[in-house]
């Protein structure tokens, strides 16, 4: 009996797509429902912003870096502001420390429930979405106390912070902290153990270690697959080792796993949270240094831990007020590389569910 | 890094050139030696950079470089390794069989600076268009448009009143 | 003149009861919008008429006026067709099933036999349409749609067989007859009428999943899982034909959660004065409830863990569940 012949089919998911991640086309070789070959083409939200940083002070630099990874901005304020602080030498002021540290981890809260709504979205189930807004609209109204924006706050400084935060941003972080943990009780009960979602995501995709780490996977991810690092243990910046808490760690390198770890890092910032708004200092909000920085000639790098993964800035400076070349370092860009390793051999509807699991943000892979 | 460390290496590579900046120890490599230091780096014990953590391009006007920095899990130690290359002779090896991270940090080097990855799997253009002229990075592309950077366009250059210059 | 009457009055109940069951679709679009929005705390539609009750009259409208496109490479004539194979047999069924007692146009013998075998023929309009639309996604999703649907065709007719078997009848007025003799009685009071829900818990059990994953409803909607494959089999329809499918859609959802009442839950039998039909009505829109309350709460199965579920889980246990059934009404 003569060989049934089946041909691969080419489809293209996006760039615009129904789905959640951005501007994100990748062009799938299919035979049948089993995936042959990925390959994820990016740049159509390429702004160039290396470049621009080249003729914008440094002050100038934070307003725009915020938009590179829009979901965690302060993330982005840091990573830029930390080399510029290695450079110059600078002693940040304790209160500050702790505002910075405050805000990132609510941050980092936000970050993931973004992605608990969006990944729910994905596997199917549609109101995930619509309660994890309830409380990011909270923090949203959080960050708009202490910065004045919501979305892109261009808080932080070279040296501290902008200004001092009101009263009511910390009485509203404290309520904040009370009621979250029987919010996210009811997330865990909504998703995490339904039984389809259970068998959707249990087993699903295999992260290896040594795989891993060789196509630079960082975060969450690295962590899921067993790997126990974290920047904020690991290479501790600001006042992280002061701090009290849990990395957690995967064991299979699925995708529950890495589902389960950004759930669990919700819970250990919010006891970084706590801890920081029983501790916090009085005292200056920021060094005294111009807000036109003008950083020694030289060159630094400095990486911190973004929700997404290992973030780091590469800041060459030549003397002057303007950056003369600063890189931006994004998790997201090589989770995208190692998109093609990921999928290959696994079916279309898992291949979703692995996509949302690497949590790209175009506007940090595109910069 | 300890001294000892640095010491096997300027040992090993003569001609690299170490230099100390802030916390990084930073080996400036030639053309040639680049690819084998990063080769040494990865695969001695004591050494053990598993983690390629980012790799860029940079425009210093008279040459281009690359700059690689690494990491290492087990012994958690990081170093800086660089290598010039210049606008008419761009070449340089790539890394990408080391580290697969520097697969797409490679491509963006290249789109971005014109940096040549000899080796490297795939190297096109990753952020700019596939039919882009030139490498938009680099210090002599203006940051705004004008009428020489009017790279492709569907209209002849009559109708936006040029008479003369690339694309009439 | 006898006959001519006869048919015209056929005619009218026919339309009759194509209207009630359009009105009804049209009242299920509704409540979809609104029970769902409910549960993910939002308003639903609120600016179209009061609390938006007018809202799926300018969804028709609008699905009505706008331009009826059709893709160049398309097969222009079985184009037009996937539409309405998908949608006629699922309206023919309307025809009859019985509201009450007497309102029913048509009492066939064989009702339940009718039904799934026109629901059988659904699929083959989703595979044209997958065909006809000359494009991929669309492809995919039709090849998905009509496996889905046709996997799951012998387990929905197994799973009711126990019923049939219990009233002796296909016929679906039969079945809610013979579901009216009281089950448990106290002192004269009917505690529990002989309902078969109380008598096939299993069956009903499998009925219900069977048909959900038949009608592509959640937790079995992966054929139009929009995060994949956009609108699956019916992305390059629009204007009418896209209505048509939507429509036959809907009804289809319609007309399983009727079904389960009628062979399950008795149909248009209910204490007190409250008439038959207001019965009737009142235990479907429980079910359309439950079915718009899956959706917006439960996530979706992987298209293969779907076809085990289908052929290796459901297709053995509704067999074994008919042959205890028969064992247990010899003995």
């Amino acid at each position: 009996m003569a060989e049934l012949r089946t041909d691969e089919i080419q489809v293209n998911f996006g760039p615009q797509h129904p789905s959640m991640h951005g501007v994100l086309f990748l062009k799938v070789t299919l035979d049948g429902e089993i995936i042959t070959n990925v390959d994820p083409v990016i740049g159509y939200l390429h702004r160039s912003m290396e470049k621009i940083f080249e003729y914008r002070t440094y002050a100038q630099c934070i307003a725009i870096i915020d938009r590179a990874d829009y979901m965690s901005a302060f993330f982005n304020e840091m990573a830029f502001i930390q080399p510029v602080e290695k450079l110059m030498d600078i002693d940040v002021p304790e209160r500050a420390k702790y505002l910075r540290v405050m805000l990132m981890e609510l941050n980092r809260i936000q970050n993931h429930l973004l992605f608990y709504g969006a990944f729910g979205m994905d596997i199917g189930a549609v109101s995930p979405l619509l309660y994890c807004q309830r409380e990011r609209e909270k923090l949203f109204d959080l960050f708009e106390l202490a910065a004045g924006y919501r979305m892109h706050p261009n808080y932080f400084r070279v040296g501290g912070v902008k200004e001092d935060v009101p009263e009511e941003f910390l009485t509203g972080t404290a309520k904040f902290c009370e009621d979250f943990a029987g919010w996210l009780e009811e997330y865990n009960s909504l998703l995490t153990g339904n039984e389809i979602f259970q068998v959707r995501t249990r087993g699903v995709g295999k992260i290896d270690t040594g795989w891993a780490i060789n196509v630079g996977m960082t975060g969450p991810l690295l962590r899921a697959s067993g790997f126990k690092w974290d920047v904020r243990r690991g290479e501790p910046y600001l006042n992280y080792d002061e701090f009290d808490f849990e990395i957690p760690v995967g064991t299979q390198g699925d995708v529950y796993d890495a589902y389960w770890i950004r759930m669990a890092e919700m819970e250990q910032s919010l006891r970084i949270v706590k801890q920081a708004l029983s501790k916090l200092p009085d005292g200056p909000i920021k060094a005294k240094v111009p807000l036109n920085v003008r950083p020694p000639k030289g060159e630094a790098y400095a990486r911190i831990e973004s929700p997404r993964g290992e973030l780091a800035v590469y800041l060459v400076s030549d003397g002057s007020d303007k950056p003369y070349r600063a890189k931006l370092r994004a998790p997201s860009f090589l989770h995208i590389g190692s998109v093609p390793d990921l999928l290959r051999g696994a079916f279309v509807a898992d291949a979703i569910a692995l996509v949302a699991i690497l949590e790209p943000v175009m506007g940090e892979v595109d910069r | 890094m300890k001294p000892e460390l640095v010491e096997k290496i300027t040992r090993r590579f003569p001609d690299v050139v170490h230099s100390v900046s802030l916390d990084f120890n930073v080996f400036l490599a030639g053309r040639d030696d680049f690819s084998k230091l990063a080769e040494f780096l990865k695969g001695e014990p004591d050494l053990d950079f598993d983690h390629c953590s980012d790799l860029s391009g940079v425009d210093y006007l008279d040459y281009l470089e690359v700059v690689c920095h690494l990491y290492s899990y087990t012994l958690k130690h990081h170093v800086r390794i660089k290598a010039k290359v210049t606008r008419d002779e761009p070449e340089i090896a790539s890394l990408t069989s080391l580290w697969s991270t520097c697969d797409f940090h490679e491509r963006e080097a290249w789109d971005l600076y014109g940096i040549v990855f000899v080796g490297h799997p795939d190297l096109r253009r990753i952020l700019s268009d596939d039919d882009q002229l030139g490498h938009p990075y680099r210090k002599d592309v203006p940051l705004e448009n004008d009428e020489e950077w009017l790279l492709r366009d569907e209209r002849p250059a009559a109708d936006y009143g040029l008479t003369e210059g690339p694309g009439v | 003149m006898g006959s001519l009457t006869t048919v015209g009055m056929i005619a009218l109940k026919g339309l009759a009861a194509l209207a009630i069951g359009l009105a009804n679709v049209i009242v299920f679009l509704y409540l979809e919008r609104k029970v769902v929005a409910d549960m993910q705390v939002r308003f639903g539609p609120m600016r179209v008429g009061p609390h938006g009750l007018l809202q799926p009259i300018a969804d028709s409208i609008k699905l009505i006026i706008k331009e009826d496109i059709i893709p160049a490479e398309a097969d222009t004539w079985l184009f037009a067709l996937a539409p309405v194979i998908a949608f006629v047999p699922a309206f023919m069924l309307y025809l009859t099933i019985p509201i009450s007692e007497h309102l029913v146009v048509a009492n066939l013998d064989l009702g339940f036999f009718y039904l799934f075998g026109m629901l059988t023929v659904v699929p083959v309009g989703i595979l044209i349409a997958g065909w006809a639309s000359h494009s991929k996604y669309s492809l995919i999703g039709g090849l998905r749609g009509a496996a889905q649907q046709i996997s799951y065709e012998i387990p929905l007719l197994a799973s009711v067989l126990g019923v049939i078997m219990l009233a002796g009848s296909f016929s679906l007025v039969e079945i809610v007859k013979a579901q009216q003799a009281p089950l448990l009685q106290l002192g004269g009071v009917t505690i529990l009428p002989r309902w078969f829900i109380f008598l096939q818990p299993f069956g009903f059990l499998f009925y219900f999943t069977a048909a959900l994953a038949d009608t592509q409803r959640t937790p079995f909607d992966m054929p139009e899982a929009e995060s994949e494959l956009v609108q699956g089999y019916s992305t390059e329809y629009s204007s009418m034909k896209f209505a048509l499918f939507f429509l036959g859609e809907y009804s289809n959802a319609l007309i399983i959660s009727a079904l389960s009442v009628i062979a399950f839950f008795g149909g248009w039998s209910g204490p007190g004065p409250i008439p038959g039909v207001v019965w009737f009505f009142l235990k479907t829109y429980a079910f359309v409830y439950f079915i718009i309350w899956l959706r917006s709460t439960l996530p979706r199965i992987r298209i293969d863990q779907l076809m085990d579920l289908g052929w290796k889980v459901l297709l053995p246990l509704t067999l074994i569940n008919i042959v205890v059934t028969g064992f247990l009404i010899i003995r």
